[in-house]
C-alpha cells in the first residue's frame, strides 16, 4: 500500500513519480511496460481512483 | 473449465477423467506442453512461471469464451502450471470435446497459441549460467496470427 500525492491523477503521471520516488532510472518510463488497474491494462491518459490496485507489467512472456 | 496452479499436471489421469466426462463425444484432442531441457544458453536446470491473478485468469477465461463461439465443442480444459518446474513436467494441458474431430483440433490448436503469446505469464529460465526472463519466439506469434487472418476472410 502507497499514499500518493492527490495531484498525481493520471497512470502516467504515477508511472513518473514512482521512477522517482523509487530511483527507478527511468525503468517504469520505458513504453513496453504497460499499465494496470485494478486488473485491466489501461493507457498512460487513464485517471487514477481512491484504493486501487495498480500494476506495472513488463511485457508477457508467454505459457 | 480453467485451472492455474502450482500443483503437477498428471496428463494422463487428466484425459482419463476427461474421456470419462465426456463419453459421449466423437472426438477428444490434447495438447500437453512440456518443460524443454534445452534453452538458448545451454541445459535448462528449471523453468519458473509467475502469473497475476485474476488477470491471467481472467485473460484465458475470454480465450475459452472466444473458442465456444467458434466451433461447436461439448468440453474444454485448460490447466496452466505456474511456479517452479523441472524439465519434462508437464506445463500445460489442454483438452477439447467434439461430435467432430476438425472442431476439437481447431479448438485446441487455437488456445494453445492463445496461452503461448498473449497469456498473462512472465517465463524465467534457470541454465547453468544464470537465471533470464525470456519472451515468445516469432514463431508463436506468426502461429497466433493465423486466427486473425481467418476472421478477416
Amino acid at each position: 500500500m502507497l499514499d500518493i500525492p492527490t495531484e498525481i491523477d493520471t497512470a502516467g503521471a504515477l508511472r513518473k513519480w514512482l521512477d522517482l520516488r523509487f530511483d527507478g532510472s527511468g525503468a517504469l518510463l520505458d513504453p513496453t511496460i504497460r499499465i494496470a488497474i485494478d486488473n485491466e491494462i489501461t493507457f498512460d491518459s487513464a485517471p487514477l481512483h481512491a484504493a486501487s490496485e495498480i500494476a506495472f507489467m513488463p511485457p508477457v512472456g508467454g505459457g | 473449465m480453467l485451472r492455474v496452479s502450482a500443483d503437477p499436471i498428471d496428463a494422463g489421469l487428466e484425459l482419463q477423467n476427461f474421456e470419462r466426462r465426456n463419453a459421449t463425444s466423437g472426438g477428444i484432442v490434447t495438447f500437453s506442453g512440456q518443460v524443454r531441457p534445452e534453452a538458448s544458453k545451454g541445459g535448462v536446470i528449471a523453468l519458473f512461471l509467475q502469473a497475476y491473478s485474476p488477470m491471467t485468469e481472467n485473460g484465458i477465461e475470454a480465450a475459452i469464451t472466444d473458442a465456444k463461439a467458434r466451433w461447436t465443442l461439448d468440453d474444454l480444459l485448460v490447466l496452466h502450471r505456474i511456479g517452479e518446474m523441472l524439465p519434462g513436467e508437464t506445463i500445460v494441458f489442454v483438452a477439447t470435446a467434439s461430435k467432430h474431430r476438425r472442431a476439437a483440433f481447431e479448438a485446441a490448436d487455437f488456445l494453445m497459441d492463445y496461452l503461448k503469446t498473449e497469456a498473462v505469464f512472465w517465463k524465467k529460465e534457470k541454465t547453468e549460467t544464470g537465471a533470464d526472463w525470456i519472451e515468445p519466439r516469432a514463431d508463436d506469434y506468426a502461429d497466433a496470427t493465423r486466427w486473425v487472418k481467418k476472421e478477416s476472410v
